[in-house]
């Protein structure tokens, strides 16, 4: 019994275990293995750089294109400099051509892509369900413009999450409320029309799309959101999910968070936020009187939330409760505060830093929970890493 | 007690909790019902069948994988080809006798067996050539020296970090 008597099932078993370098590697012994592992090799492309760009475009045969689920491309500059001075459009484009049932693409872009290329092939991809793109580069210098992200978006028939990295606002779209020091997109004007969106290319304009079900804002500046008025809603957004910007001015920020939040409709379920939303209102003011006049001045009415999630790296503590307040009346199940670089961090004087975090976040949870009566919420979890966790089940 | 008997015609007597990991023979059972027949493994040689059954007596009791956690599975399974102790012990064996057990317990449907067999084959390969491999299973290279080229082209994009 040898490996080659093993029947070509098994031959796949082993495969399975394989990181893609390995199946490459096996691949490569044979004609047979070539073929039989082609499909797993190419399910879950990984392109690091431009030069790769380049090379798959040139040399990877089309009929492998319908093997791609996921497909994730980086344009930075690689290794091979004859390909750096060559457009990415095309090749992305050609490559995308092939790619019929694909499932998941992620974008992490050093230099814009051409729009009038990229939308009408992008309109064929109608198998993907998720969608990422994002700046490389710096934002300053290599900016990619919400009007390119927002119309490869809207092209995506079947999109349901979208996540949007790093994305530069267009000074056409936010030209009368841009502090100085944002970075703004100013030569975006050429993005064409779409066919659902219009001239409408902003990130609010995401509302619009009637399959979005889930939306992440990683490092966005959405300061410009403040007043935001989407006319045509139509996604049902279940979960959204913003970080906040290294741009932001936090009152104007924390305005245009909240602003978001009315606005994400109310099929919405799960909030991420690391934008204390509540820190323009008095934060000493817990009682009732508080919450009434709050409530008056609500233009549009929050959503039920079953789960508000914080993201406890980039809200201080102290804006803990006046965000909770403003969300009493969302009949919010579960609460869960996490610290992810703590969470990540082994060294002992993180891990004490950590602890003492902890044991402050707690005690203002604990005054949380005795001061409010929140008839729907059924826990909260704290989490700032290992020894420095607690759930409170209510 | 469920009697079985190999390719090379020897029988066992097994313990039915321990012969149940099995899932082809847990269904056969109880298809048949409780029966004094022996049941002919014709795919399974003796040698084999010991150490599938010493497998087996050693997970006695596991809970099995169960059909609608396959997915999930698959994906934790993908993740790591850690083994412990006992299986990396048991399943140091040479090449024949790894491929016999990795074959039996296809056959059987024992899929924790399977696995600890895949895993090891996939260490083996792990972080060497080609020609490391061909020599490691004897696979020939049948491959033209311009497939050959246009191979490495094909995958030169994998490359480029």
């Amino acid at each position: 019994m040898t490996w080659n008597h093993l029947p070509t099932e098994l031959h796949l078993a082993v495969a399975r275990f394989l990181p893609p370098r390995d199946t490459r590697a096996l691949s490569r012994t044979s004609r047979t293995s070539y073929n039989l592992l082609a499909p797993q090799i190419f399910s879950d492309v990984t392109i690091s750089s431009r030069s790769a760009l380049r090379s798959f475009a040139m040399h990877v045969p089309a009929r492998y294109g319908a093997h791609i689920r996921r497909l994730s491309v980086c344009t930075k500059p690689g290794e091979n400099p004859v390909a750096q001075e060559v457009d990415c459009t095309e090749d992305l484009t050609t490559i995308l051509a092939t790619c019929s049932r694909l499932r998941s693409l992620s974008l992490s872009l050093a230099a814009s892509l051409d729009t009038s290329k990229t939308t009408p092939v992008f309109a064929t991809l109608v198998t993907v369900e998720r969608f990422e793109i994002g700046c490389w580069g710096q934002e300053e210098t290599a900016p990619v413009s919400e009007r390119v992200a927002v119309s490869l978006a809207a092209s995506l028939s079947s999109l349901t999450h979208l996540t949007l990295s790093r994305i530069t606002r267009s000074a056409l779209h936010v030209d009368n409320c841009s502090p100085p020091g944002v970075p703004l997109v100013l030569n975006d004007h050429d993005v064409p029309s779409h066919p659902i969106l219009g001239e409408e290319l902003c990130i609010p304009s995401l509302l619009k799309l009637p399959t979005l079900k889930s939306l992440e804002l990683k490092d966005v500046w959405i300061d410009c959101d403040e007043n935001m008025c989407v006319q045509g809603k139509v996604a049902q957004l279940e979960r959204v999910s913003i970080s906040g910007s290294m741009y932001r001015d936090g009152q104007v920020e924390n305005k245009a968070c909240l602003a978001w939040l009315r606005a994400c409709g109310p099929a919405l379920r799960s909030f991420k936020t690391g934008i204390p939303f509540g820190g323009f209102q008095p934060s000493t003011c817990l009682g009732k009187d508080w919450m009434a006049a709050e409530h008056e001045s609500i233009i549009s009415p929050l959503p039920t939330l079953t789960n508000f999630h914080v993201d406890a790296e980039r809200v201080a503590l102290d804006d803990l409760l006046p965000m909770l307040n403003i969300l009493s009346a969302c009949e919010i199940k579960r609460i869960t505060m996490v610290n992810a670089a703590m969470c990540a961090a082994q060294d002992t004087f993180t891990r004490e830093c950590a602890s003492d975090e902890f044991e402050d976040w707690q005690d203002a949870i604990e005054q949380f929970l005795t001061s409010n009566q929140w008839d729907s919420l059924k826990s909260v979890e704290l989490n700032f890493g290992e020894g420095a966790q607690r759930v409170w089940s209510l | 007690m469920v009697h079985l008997v190999t390719s090379d015609n020897v029988e066992f007597v097994v313990d039915k909790e321990v012969v149940e990991r099995s899932v082809l023979i847990k269904n056969m059972l109880e298809d048949v019902g409780e029966t004094d027949q022996s049941i002919p493994l014709a795919n399974v040689s003796s040698a084999v069948l010991r150490k599938v059954i010493e497998y087996c007596e050693h997970h006695r009791g596991e809970p099995l994988p169960s059909a609608d956690a396959d997915q999930n599975q698959d994906e934790t399974r993908k993740r790591t080809t850690d083994i412990s102790e006992w299986d990396q012990k048991f399943i140091t064996v040479d090449q024949e006798m790894l491929f016999e057990i990795i074959l039996a317990a296809n056959y059987l449907d024992i899929k924790s067996l399977l696995d600890v067999g895949c895993k090891t084959v996939a260490n083996m390969i792990k972080g060497k050539t080609p020609d490391e491999i061909r020599r490691l299973f004897n696979i020939v290279n049948d491959f033209t020296p311009e497939e050959e080229a246009q191979i490495k082209k094909e995958n030169e994009w994998a490359e480029d970090r």
